[in-house]
């Protein structure tokens, strides 16, 4: 069978995922952007459901990081301009800050296991790692994102 | 298993998520050590908090448009001022996109024999196969007698087609999928495992007029309809032609 579109709750988790690992809206959704036209140029060779989200995956960690490689510009816009309903709408933008701070690969696996998109063994996949490898990886990127929310003495 | 390869593996664990057997395993062995299980609960307490604040993180509502529109405005800007409308190359790749829209037309027209959010139907029955029972609470109340009691575990307005709703349950729980609440309820007739979620949440639209939609999963057969708002996702291990069995059986 033919692969069903790509439903708002899957985008919507996708979004979450370049919004971790870029740590800014601005920038997660222009790699959406960009990911999701070489989604339309590749569709065809994409036709198992599972591929297709481990592709969008990958395609879209690799513009976050080449996005956050640019350095000096770190997350312009935490809150939207539009939207201001309440203090978990900040937390979650000050976890994204946070979180996109980690260094990778450990951000990619966090950002990945918290966003509801793949089984243990399918992020692993998509980092190329053995399973063994993520526990260490998610191990490490929970330590560092609990001491960096720690509040400052 | 030993205490080092179980606190290998613990990090991997995510309570409702498909798993690596050797990770139910570390987590068992982790329950009966007081230090491992000490790590165990300072991580699930944690996840939970930054999964709850993670999913407040809600996109543009017109998400999929602004992406377009964005995708739109990239491939103006780099092509500006350099297309040649005849240009054979141009040409070809008009002729490309017009295949691809094609494509597209047998890509929706395949797509309509489904429904939206299947995938996440799918996904809710797997965890059918990761449930040991112990998530449940029991109960002898019929089915549709579980409000107040989902209310009190944070699903509000929990109801059921009426056709479900004198079943006697034996078990039931509320938990959170992809960050929204799901209610779950077992029901005796059948092993049957019910589901019900905001039908918003997950994109789930079976089509109303049909009833209900009927679909296999691996050894699971499912019938899902969406009423009011809420979606009810019916399982048990079986064929279509069983849950079609079971569907008329209960026809008011």
């Amino acid at each position: 069978m033919s692969p069903a579109p790509i439903s708002k709750t899957t985008l919507a988790e996708f979004y979450r995922f370049a919004l971790l690992l870029t740590g800014n809206i601005r920038s997660a959704e222009q790699v959406m952007a960009d990911t999701l036209r070489d989604v339309g140029e590749q569709l065809g060779e994409l036709r198992h459901e599972g591929n297709r989200q481990a592709w969008l995956a990958a395609r879209i960690r690799e513009r976050c990081l080449r996005e956050n490689s640019g350095g000096g510009q770190p997350a312009p816009r935490l809150l939207r301009d539009d939207e201001a309903d309440g203090i978990l709408r900040i937390e979650a933008f000050i976890v994204a800050q946070h979180i996109s701070t980690l260094p990778e690969p450990d951000r990619s696996a966090l950002a990945l296991f918290y966003t509801d998109l793949f089984t243990d063994a399918e992020i692993a996949k998509v980092l190329k790692v053995s399973v063994d490898e993520l526990g260490q990886m998610l191990s490490r990127a929970r330590q560092q994102l609990a001491e960096a929310m720690q509040p400052s003495a | 298993m030993n205490a080092e390869s179980a606190r290998q593996l613990i990090p991997l664990y995510r309570p409702g998520k498909q798993m690596d057997p050797r990770v139910i395993k570390a987590v068992r062995f982790a329950e009966a050590d007081p230090t491992l299980r000490d790590e165990l609960e300072w991580q699930m307490e944690f996840d939970d908090e930054i999964v709850e604040v993670i999913h407040c993180i809600r996109p543009p509502e017109n998400l999929r448009q602004k992406l377009d529109e964005l995708s739109g405005v990239a491939a103006d800007a780099n092509g500006r001022g350099r297309v040649r409308l005849f240009n054979p190359a141009v040409l070809s790749a008009i002729f490309g996109v017009l295949l691809f829209a094609g494509f597209l037309v047998y890509l929706k027209m395949e797509s309509a024999k489904d429904f939206p959010g299947r995938n996440w139907a799918v996904s809710l029955l797997q965890i059918n196969d990761r449930m040991t029972g112990a998530e449940l609470e029991m109960t002898k109340l019929p089915a549709g007698d579980l409000a107040d009691n989902m209310m009190l575990r944070g699903f509000d307005r929990f109801t059921l087609p009426a056709e479900l709703a004198t079943q006697p349950a034996v078990g039931w729980s509320v938990f959170r999928h992809s960050g929204n609440k799901v209610a779950q309820v077992a029901i005796d007739r059948n092993s049957l495992i019910v589901f019900v979620f905001r039908a918003s949440d997950f994109g789930v639209y079976p089509d109303k007029a049909k009833g209900w939609k009927v679909f296999e999963h691996e050894r699971w057969v499912a019938a899902a309809t969406e009423r009011d708002g809420l979606c009810t996702l019916i399982s048990f291990r079986g064929d279509t032609a069983a849950m079609e069995r079971f569907l008329q059986s209960i026809k008011p």
